[in-house]
C-alpha cells in the first residue's frame, strides 16, 4: 500500500496532451453532422429547464456520451473509459427514472438563473472554448456527443430543480476526473469543470433565504 | 565510426581509454554501441525505444504515421529493443502495425510485459498481445511493475522452457518497491531488470546495480528524462562545452551517454513522438562514452542547473 504514496497523477496519464485533444477532432469529424441535432436538442432541453421533461433530454445525451465518446472513442486510449462509460450509462438511466418523479419541483429562483446560465455555457461557450483558447475549432466539444458539455448541462438543470442528491454523485465525480485530466496535462481550462461542479454544490447546500412578507 | 557523429579522434581514444568503460562493450557494425545481455551474451544495441504515452495514439491515422516514421528512424538507425505494455493503451497495437509496414519483425528485440494482478489470466493476456504486435513469440516478457509477480514468473519461466520466449524480467518505474526487486533478483533467475534511472535519480547505483552484476541479470533503463522533465528543464540552459569530448551533440545524447556508460546498465528505452528526437536518442548510442570523471562532471552540472 505504501507504494500508491508514490504515484502521482501524471503516473495516470496513458497519453499525451495533443492525442487526447485530437481525439475530439476525430470524433467531431466522425459524427458530422449530427452536430446540428445535439445542438437542436441541446435548445430544446434548454427551452424546458426547470421542468422534468428536461432530465430525459439530459439523460439521452449521458447515454450517447458513454456509448459514442467512451465506450467507442476514448477508450482507444484509456482503458479505464470502458468502466466509466458504464457509469455514464447509469447516470443516464438514473435522469430518466426521476425525471418521472412527481415530486419534482423548480427550485427558488436564484439557483434557476445559475442554472440556466449553466445550461446556455455548456450548449454555447464549450464547443468554442478550444478555438478561444487557440486550439483548432473542430476540437470543439458538443453537448450529447462529449462529456464536458454533457456534464455541465446536467448540473445546470439540477440546479433548476429539485431533484434526488442521487443524480448529483456521478457529474461532481466527472468534474473532479475532467479537472484532473487536464490539470495534469497542463491545459489552461482545467479548472472549468471542477469551477461548475463546485458551483452547483455550495448553491445546493446552501440554505434559500425566504422572502419578506 | 559511424558517420554524422562530431567527434575528433583524440576524443574517441581517450573515450575508449576510459577507466569506466564496461568490458562487455562492443562498437560493432557501424551501428553504434552494444552491449551483451549478461546471461547469454547476446548484443543489443544499447538505445532501445520506450513506448508509454507516445505511441498510445488510438485510431488516429495522423498519430500512427508518426509513430511508425519514429520506429522507421529506430530500426534504420540500428535499433533492436521495441518495449511496450497493456497497460499502454493502443501501443501494442501500433508497434504491430509499424513491425508489419517496415517489414521489421526480424530486426526487432520485441521487450513486453504481462500486467494483471490475475496470474490465471496472465497466458490469455499475453496472447492477446502477441497477436497485437504480430509476432511469433516474445524475446523478452516482463512482470510489470511488480503485479502478480509470483504467480506471472511461474507462467514465464514454464514459456521459456517451452521456447515460447527467449528472456524474463521484471519492471518497476521511479523508484518503487526497490526491497522488493533486491529479494526477487536474489531468489529469482530472471534475465532482465526494468527500472528508472537518470543522471539525477541514481538510488540504483548503490544496491540494485551491483546486484545485477553479480546475479548477471541485464538491466533496462526506463524513464531516462524523468518523463520529459529532465529534458524540458535542461534545455534552456546551454549544452556545456566538454559534452563535445564524449560526441554529445545536444542535452537529449549528453543524458543519454550518461546512463549507459554505467558498466551495468544493457540498455535505455527513452520514447519519443519525433523523428528528430528519436536521431537524437540514436545518436547517444554512437561515439565515445564518458568515463567516471566525466560521468561525475555531468551529475555535478546538471545538479547546479
Amino acid at each position: 500500500m505504501a507504494a500508491w504514496s508514490t504515484y502521482r497523477l501524471s503516473d495516470f496519464l496513458l497519453f499525451s496532451p495533443e492525442t487526447y485533444f485530437r481525439l475530439f477532432e476525430l470524433h467531431n469529424e466522425t459524427l458530422w453532422p449530427w452536430q446540428v441535432a445535439a445542438v437542436i436538442a441541446g435548445l430544446a432541453m434548454l427551452a424546458v429547464t426547470g421542468q422534468p421533461l428536461a432530465l430525459l433530454f439530459a439523460g439521452a445525451a449521458w447515454l450517447l456520451t458513454a456509448w459514442l465518446w467512451l465506450y467507442e472513442r476514448y477508450a482507444t486510449i484509456n482503458w479505464a473509459a470502458e468502466y466509466l462509460a458504464y457509469g455514464f450509462a447509469l447516470q443516464g438511466l438514473l435522469l430518466w427514472f426521476f425525471a418521472f418523479d412527481r415530486e419534482l419541483q423548480p427550485t427558488d429562483s436564484r439557483s434557476r438563473a445559475f442554472g440556466f446560465m449553466l445550461v446556455v455555457c455548456a450548449l454555447a461557450l464549450q464547443p468554442l472554448l478550444p478555438w478561444m483558447l487557440g486550439r483548432p475549432w473542430q476540437q470543439g466539444e458538443v453537448f450529447a456527443l462529449m462529456p464536458g458539455p454533457t456534464v455541465v448541462a446536467t448540473l445546470g438543470l439540477l440546479l433548476a430543480l429539485r431533484a434526488h442528491w442521487l443524480l448529483l454523485v456521478l457529474p461532481l465525480a466527472w468534474c473532479a476526473i475532467d479537472g484532473a485530466t487536464l490539470w495534469t496535462m497542463k491545459a489552461p481550462a482545467f479548472w472549468l469543470l471542477p469551477l461548475a461542479g463546485l458551483l452547483t454544490l455550495v448553491l445546493r447546500v446552501m440554505p434559500v433565504k425566504p422572502r419578506p412578507d | 565510426m559511424p558517420a554524422g557523429i562530431p567527434v575528433s579522434r583524440r576524443a574517441l581514444l581517450g573515450g575508449l581509454a576510459a577507466t569506466a568503460l564496461p568490458f562487455n562493450i562492443s562498437f560493432g557494425q557501424g551501428a553504434g554501441v552494444t552491449r551483451a545481455i549478461p546471461s547469454t551474451g547476446e548484443k543489443l544495441p544499447v538505445i532501445g525505444l520506450g513506448s508509454w504515452i507516445t505511441f498510445n495514439v488510438g485510431n488516429d491515422p495522423r498519430g500512427r504515421a508518426a509513430s511508425i516514421a519514429v520506429m522507421r528512424e529506430f530500426f534504420n538507425a540500428g535499433g533492436r529493443m521495441v518495449d511496450s505494455s497493456p497497460m499502454y493503451g493502443s501501443s501494442q497495437g501500433v508497434i504491430g502495425e509499424g513491425l508489419k509496414t517496415l517489414a521489421a519483425k526480424q530486426q526487432v528485440f520485441s521487450a513486453e510485459k504481462v500486467w494483471t494482478s490475475s496470474g490465471r489470466s496472465g497466458p490469455q493476456q499475453i496472447e492477446i498481445t502477441r497477436r497485437h504486435w504480430g509476432v511469433e513469440k516474445f524475446d523478452l516478457l516482463q512482470v510489470h511493475n511488480l503485479l502478480g509477480w509470483e504467480a506471472h514468473l511461474e507462467t514465464l519461466h514454464a514459456m521459456k522452457a517451452e521456447g515460447r520466449i527467449r528472456y524474463i524480467g521484471i519492471t518497476t518505474s521511479e523508484g518503487r518497491r526497490h526491497d522488493e526487486i533486491e529479494r526477487i533478483m536474489q531468489s529469482q533467475p530472471v534475465d532482465f531488470l526494468q527500472i528508472s534511472y537518470n543522471v539525477l535519480d541514481r538510488e540504483i547505483e548503490q544496491r540494485i546495480l551491483p546486484l545485477a552484476r553479480e546475479r548477471r541479470i541485464g538491466v533496462i533503463v526506463n524513464r531516462p528524462f524523468r518523463q520529459g522533465d529532465l529534458i524540458d528543464a535542461v534545455r534552456r540552459h546551454p549544452l556545456p562545452v566538454w559534452a563535445a569530448e564524449i560526441g554529445a551533440a545536444n542535452w537529449a545524447q549528453l543524458l543519454l551517454k550518461f546512463i549507459v556508460a554505467h558498466s551495468d546498465v544493457t540498455c535505455v528505452i527513452p520514447a519519443t513522438t519525433r523523428t528528430q528526437h528519436l536521431a537524437e536518442n540514436m545518436g547517444a548510442g554512437h561515439g565515445p562514452l564518458p568515463d567516471a570523471a566525466i560521468r561525475r562532471r555531468i551529475i555535478s552540472h546538471v545538479e547546479a542547473l
